[in-house]
């Protein structure tokens, strides 16, 4: 996952760029698949264009997705299997992971909504086993 | 955004299952259009096995003319889709291409040639046979690929059966190949277009911009709520199909035309029907025999119209009328009618002609009629609306019938072996320009005697 860097790929302005890598680059193996990967800039350059647009709330979520590009794909579905109803009993597991996304990878916004849903889920008792 | 409507679009059947559900879904709808999110329609779960009941639940979407019907279309054999079958499939395909064109809206899908499909069919599956064995994952054969090309569904191919697709996958994941590996396979084994396609939508990725609202892939990009926002504002406005769209919605398989409806009733391929000639031979006259039943025909009969609805060649349709006049007991006589192509009135003057008063009236789509000389034009002895479905075994019979009526008899009216088909919608363009045809050749002439020189 290519978080940093800019992309070989595309540019900033969300259009392929003109000097795209052509089919001899994936034929010869010059391009793998994590030059593919969507960049925190782009996303974030996504998230204005939503801005732009009137949707804020999409917009928030392209930022939380830049946060995101770094996280080990095992380590974003943890916390998607936590965050479905009825999967943990206790919210300390989701308390945890949402510490250690703040800390090891600097996901703030992620974190933060995480521990929101944390106080939701328990109003709503959705930590509680469901049938 | 996207899977908001998640619930009530694979829950549908649920929803449906509720009293007003029906409400409940289109109101989703219009709360997600409101909202500015992402609407996926409702339409892609199949809610229900009756086609009654899937045709209603896609009414509102046609009248509204939405620009979108369907968030998915099964584009397999129903058997073939493991989320279970959509509302609609590729066995109704034709059947939503015909709706498209009807009600003139946007289903997204176009009608292709069968040189299309075919050529496009081979190219992939050969594509996909090339991916294989440049990846080392499977060796298929010629017949293997030929049987997936001709096939409707799974069921009808010699293919890759279940257990080794799943061993592939695995080795796909152990391996770690990618798309990458794939488009480089590709380009390996010389399909270019293929891998320039993958390649196109890898690079779309990256840009996010498919994230964006409502976005789908467009030909070669992304278009979305943002480059297209919806800017409808009431009846007239918002997505118009343009002219050249029309054109296309309206290009489905097997247009009837004039020119090819005529082509088919005037087949020259001797096989479907045979040629025969009614050689005109002067005035006809009043006949003065009183077992005589005048046989009127039309205008265009064995001139510019050679087979009936049916598809039986005129040549057997006369020969089966006359062969039933004989067996009755009564003569015949052909007279071509050339003032009129109504049927009733074709039977009309030929039961003013024929010496025992009693006509039959023939047009060359092979309707036909029992006349009687004093009876009003439309009130005839027996009638043969459905031409599609008499036989030539009804045709003799109907000789035999106006035989009887000669010699004075009341014979038991011949049924015809009607099921309640469609039949109206199976023929009745074609019988319409059939008509067209006969029409064009009328003429302020008198009644014609004509020899019948059969093959």
């Amino acid at each position: 996952v290519n978080g940093r860097g800019s992309s070989k790929v595309s540019q900033n302005d969300g259009r392929p760029s003109a000097a795209a890598p052509n089919l001899a680059d994936v034929v010869s193996g010059r391009l793998t698949q994590a030059d593919f990967a969507i960049t925190a800039e782009m996303l974030c350059h996504q998230a204005n264009t939503a801005r732009k647009a009137g949707r804020e709330t999409l917009a928030l979520n392209f930022e939380r997705a830049a946060e995101l590009v770094n996280v080990p794909a095992e380590e974003i579905m943890a916390i998607y299997h936590a965050l479905r109803p009825g999967k943990i009993r206790d919210h300390a597991e989701l308390l945890f992971l949402a510490a250690r996304l703040r800390n090891r990878y600097r996901a703030e916004a992620t974190a933060t909504m995480i521990e929101r849903a944390v106080q939701a889920y328990k109003r709503r008792g959705l930590f509680e086993r469901r049938i | 955004v996207q899977g908001t409507q998640n619930g009530g679009i694979d829950g549908a059947p649920i929803t449906a299952s509720l009293p007003g559900g029906g409400w409940e879904l289109l109101a989703e709808n219009v709360l997600a259009a409101l909202l500015d999110l992402e609407c996926a329609s409702g339409n892609d779960t199949r809610t229900s096995s009756s086609e009654i009941r899937v045709g209603a639940k896609i009414m509102p979407y046609l009248m509204a003319g939405t620009d979108l019907i369907c968030s998915g279309f099964g584009a397999v054999e129903a058997y073939d889709n493991s989320f279970g079958a959509s509302l609609f499939n590729a066995a109704e395909t034709a059947d939503f291409l015909a709706l498209q064109r009807e009600y003139l809206v946007e289903g997204g899908l176009r009608t292709s040639g069968e040189d299309e499909v075919m050529s496009s069919r081979e190219r992939a599956v050969a594509a996909l046979a090339a991916v294989l064995a440049e990846l080392g994952l499977a060796a298929v054969t010629e017949a293997q690929c030929r049987s997936v090309v001709d096939a409707s569904g799974s069921r009808e191919t010699t293919t890759l059966h279940a257990g080794e697709i799943t061993a592939l996958s695995d080795e796909i994941r152990a391996r770690g190949i990618t798309l990458v590996d794939v488009i480089a396979a590709l380009g390996r084994r010389g399909f270019e277009t293929e891998a320039d396609n993958l390649l196109g939508i890898l690079k779309l990725r990256t840009t996010g911009a498919h994230l964006q609202t409502a976005a789908i892939l467009k030909g070669d990009h992304v278009v979305s709520a943002v480059t297209q926002p919806n800017d409808y504002q009431g009846p007239g406005t918002g997505y118009r199909i343009s002219t050249a769209r029309r054109a296309e919605i309206a290009a489905v398989r097997h247009v009837l035309t004039k020119d090819s409806v005529l082509r088919d009733a005037d087949r020259s391929d001797s096989r479907h029907f045979p040629r025969f000639q009614l050689r005109p031979v002067g005035p006809a006259e009043l006949g003065q025999d009183p077992l005589e039943v005048v046989i009127g025909v039309s205008p265009a009969f064995a001139l510019r119209i050679h087979g009936t609805t049916a598809g039986h060649p005129l040549a057997e349709v006369l020969r089966a009328i006359t062969a039933g006049v004989s067996a009755g007991g009564a003569h015949w006589r052909v007279v071509r009618m050339r003032h009129t192509a109504d049927t009733s009135f074709i039977g009309h003057a030929a039961a003013r002609l024929a010496g025992s008063g009693i006509g039959i009236g023939l047009q060359a789509k092979g309707t036909a009629v029992i006349h009687q000389r004093g009876r009003l034009p439309h009130m005839n002895l027996e009638l043969f609306p459905m031409a599609p479905i008499v036989t030539l075994a009804h045709y003799r019979h109907m000789g035999q019938n106006a035989a009887r009526f000669a010699r004075g008899d009341q014979p038991e009216p011949i049924s015809l072996n009607y099921g309640g088909e469609a039949i109206h919608a199976m023929h009745h363009v074609k019988t319409a320009l059939l008509h067209a045809i006969e029409m064009g050749l009328i003429a302020p002439v008198d009644p014609e005697q004509v020899e019948v020189v059969l093959p």
